[in-house]
């Protein structure tokens, strides 16, 4: 009786193990259709937080309408370029895969990318999304972004209350986050844990350096400028560790994370996001109350040393690539000719409240928010390319966790530069540049 | 007959003894060639593959240029080189040091107690056995939950009984940040420990403890003359596998710190994840020939050194 038990409790766990595989399996297939193509399936790798519902119900009627299948491959935020990287290295390239645009795409052997220049929506992308999907004369990429920038986004109700202004300097910024502090809010919610935000602050004071010094970006590439060197991000880390230190990022900014960002402004715990210009419209779907429509923002001052004059904007988010050696390149080739359809990018915009400041493609009604109407009147429209843009191997993470160890006293902000100019100067040296 | 300088082997009811140089694999039971299905998928998933790293560990492979080109030890030199991998092969030999101590003593603690005649001892065995089983993946989460500094249980509970002071941000500050990573370690391996040393235990034979009883010998003279002796093969077994796994530690550090604050949890597998993300596979494959050769060379020593202690219990 004993061993019969046993044996019925093997096959039961083993009968909810299949079940579980079987599920799993075809959690992301869409639902066949009869057409040509009903046989191929195209695989799109992406990071988790990168593709929403809206690419998913796009890739179903896709393939209503194709019969080419979709299996959408999401991957841990932190992770995804080192696995797409094996991927790639071990001959198992996803038909489609997502990478950030810029020169960080000059991290992927470009050889094995196919070349979209020829393509017919090429023409129609607008010349910012261009500009950061081509690498060396080709476009290798269709961009279905924004471009976006960072800076403080501000609860405007708040600061309406306590008679603030958004600051213009450095100096301004402490007298308000004290106010605001003394007021019981936590000025600023900061994530030094997640490692990728804090690196942002140097995109801003890059833009600003850049500004002040002409071809600093080309200097930096060829190794004939440092970070450590560099008096925009000299201030700009330490006066980071200041307002830690003086209180103004909170008492958990080590350990907070992303996801708790939108709550911790919405609720009004803290006053102050470093955030992109479309953040507010996710505040304002979560947190209705919160007046988030209105927040305003304000270009980061960390920088320099009197009145912010740019606002730092990307190379045009994260942009998707088609693997040249793939079996399904006409498939693949079908799918971005049909997300490029304006009635799908006005589809696809309208439920990326995140994207639809700037789209894209022109045939999209941008859709600006109040924050990036006043840091565009704050600037006078003085956009500027941001690191990530423009240097070569600002990677974020390696650069975030220089910036977690200043945070938690391990090292001083010099030295905090010093290796971040370190890690370019390995890197450099790997890939051949000249001057590293 | 003499025990002491001589392991017996058991073989299809026959007794061989080593001193006499009589060996299964003469021939004299099995044919050698009846190994090399075994050999060669060892060779071909184990052996190939770790010669292959050292090659590699010896170029500068990275993902930004086609070419490999052979630079020698550099990728060592710079290893021992720079501070921060210093600190790293520290902080591995430390983690490795201090978890394998108190998973074997914890471990060893365990089972004595759960040796006992106790109704409920198949049901603690299970219940301090079942970190071993779970993922590393969901226990990193759990206690990442458990040690969020404002909502987390542990400080939620330091709070209530009005011991703020004694709250930390413990993934994220410094000081906290590796102590924190070996104690889950700890626990979720104390339960192997416990299980391998439950089995030597069964193997003690219980009439020695019956005449050292009689002669007057007390619990803790039974324990160190008796069961310490004949529990050498468990400890050996314990000790050579928790330093190897302490060694290659990984996933456990990987989700709750990332090797953060500023190195201060990092240890060479960390390293290696890094350095391959960043491209650079020449590096990591270096950083991953350096645990190995360190995990060899002490496993060896180890087992070298306790072998020669082991009592034979026939």
């Amino acid at each position: 009786m004993r061993k019969l038990k046993q044996s019925l409790l093997v096959i039961a766990l083993l009968a909810v193990s299949a079940w579980s595989f079987a599920a799993g399996k075809t959690e992301e297939k869409a639902v066949a259709a009869p057409a040509a193509d009903k046989n191929i399936t195209l695989t799109i790798a992406a990071s988790q937080n990168w593709l929403k519902e809206i690419d998913r119900e796009i890739s179903k009627d896709f393939t209503a309408e194709t019969g080419i299948k979709i299996d959408i491959q999401v991957n841990p935020d932190d992770q995804y370029p080192a696995i797409l990287q094996t991927k790639m290295n071990t001959g198992e390239t996803p038909d489609i895969f997502y990478y950030s645009a810029g020169l960080t795409l000059k991290k992927l052997p470009l050889d094995k990318v196919l070349d979209l220049s020829q393509e017919p929506w090429a023409k129609r992308m607008k010349d910012w999304a261009v500009k950061g999907s081509t690498i060396d004369g080709r476009l290798v990429a269709l961009n279905l972004w924004s471009v976006d920038g960072w800076a403080f986004v501000y609860n405007t109700a708040l600061f309406d209350k306590l008679g603030l202004k958004a600051p213009t300097n450095y100096s301004e910024l402490l007298a308000v986050c004290e106010t605001i502090k003394k007021n019981g809010v936590v000025p600023i919610y900061e994530l030094v844990g997640d490692m990728w935000h804090t690196p942002l602050y140097l995109n801003q004071a890059a833009a600003d350096a850049s500004m002040n010094n002409p071809g600093l970006y080309e200097k930096l590439n060829t190794n004939k400028a440092k970070f450590a060197e560099i008096k925009e991000f000299q201030l700009c880390v330490s006066r980071m560790k200041e307002m830690a230190d003086k209180g103004y990022l909170g008492e958990t900014y080590m350990s907070n994370t992303w996801t708790n960002a939108i709550e911790a402004v919405g609720t009004g715990k803290y006053a102050m996001f470093f955030g992109y210009t479309s953040w507010q419209n996710e505040v304002a779907r979560d947190y209705p109350q919160s007046g988030a429509n209105n927040f305003k923002m304000f270009p980061s001052p960390l920088g320099v040393e009197g009145t912010a004059k740019s606002f730092a904007t990307s190379a045009g988010g994260t942009v998707a690539l088609i693997n040249k050696d793939s079996k399904n390149v006409e498939a693949a080739k079908k799918y971005f000719e049909y997300r490029t359809r304006p009635e799908v990018l006005k589809k696809y915009y309208d439920q990326r409240a995140d994207l639809n400041s700037n789209p894209s493609f022109p045939e999209v009604e941008a859709k600006p928010t109040v924050g990036l109407s006043s840091i565009s009147k704050q600037v006078n429209n003085n956009f500027l390319a941001d690191a990530q843009a423009g240097v070569l191997f600002y990677d974020l993470m390696p650069i975030g966790e220089e910036m977690q160890s200043m945070f938690a006293g391990v090292i001083t902000p010099e030295q905090a530069l010093k290796n971040i100019d370190a890690y370019r100067a390995k890197i450099g040296k790997s890939a051949g540049i000249t001057g590293f | 007959m003499n025990h002491d300088r001589f392991t017996a082997i058991r073989l299809k009811g026959i007794n061989l003894k080593n001193n006499a140089k009589i060996s299964i694999i003469q021939g004299q039971f099995y044919p050698q060639y009846f190994i090399l299905p075994a050999f060669l998928l060892y060779a071909a998933l184990f052996i190939l593959p770790s010669l292959l790293g050292i090659v590699y560990s010896l170029t500068d492979w990275n993902i930004y240029r086609n070419a490999i080109n052979f630079i020698g030890l550099d990728n060592f030199k710079e290893i021992l080189a720079t501070s921060s991998y210093r600190l790293i092969i520290g902080n591995t030999f430390f983690f490795a040091l201090v978890t394998t101590f108190f998973k074997i003593l914890i471990g060893l603690i365990l089972a004595l107690v759960l040796n006992e005649n106790l109704r409920t001892r198949h049901v603690l065995r299970t219940i301090f056995y079942l970190p071993v089983v779970m993922s590393p993946l969901v226990i990193g989460l759990v206690f990442i939950s458990i040690f969020n500094p404002t909502r987390g249980l542990l400080n939620q509970a330091l709070r209530g009984i009005g011991l703020d002071s004694f709250t930390r941000q413990w993934l994220a500050d410094a000081g906290t940040a590796m102590p924190v990573v070996m104690g889950v370690e700890i626990w979720r391996l104390s339960g192997y420990c416990m299980v391998i040393f439950l089995a030597g235990l069964q193997l003690i034979p219980q009439n020695l403890y019956e005449v050292a009883s009689i002669d007057g010998a007390g619990a803790w003279h039974s324990f160190m003359n008796i069961t310490l002796p004949f529990l050498r093969p468990s400890i050996t077994m314990n000790l050579i596998l928790n330093i190897i796994w302490g060694l290659k530690a990984f996933d456990i550090i990987f989700i709750l710190t990332k090797g953060g604050p500023g190195h201060r949890s990092e240890v060479i597998s960390v390293s290696v994840f890094d350095e391959y993300s960043s491209g650079r596979y020449g590096f990591a494959t270096a950083l991953g020939v350096v645990i190995f050769v360190l995990t060899s060379v002490i496993a060896f020593v180890v087992l070298r050194m306790l072998n020669k202690r082991e009592v034979d219990f026939v």
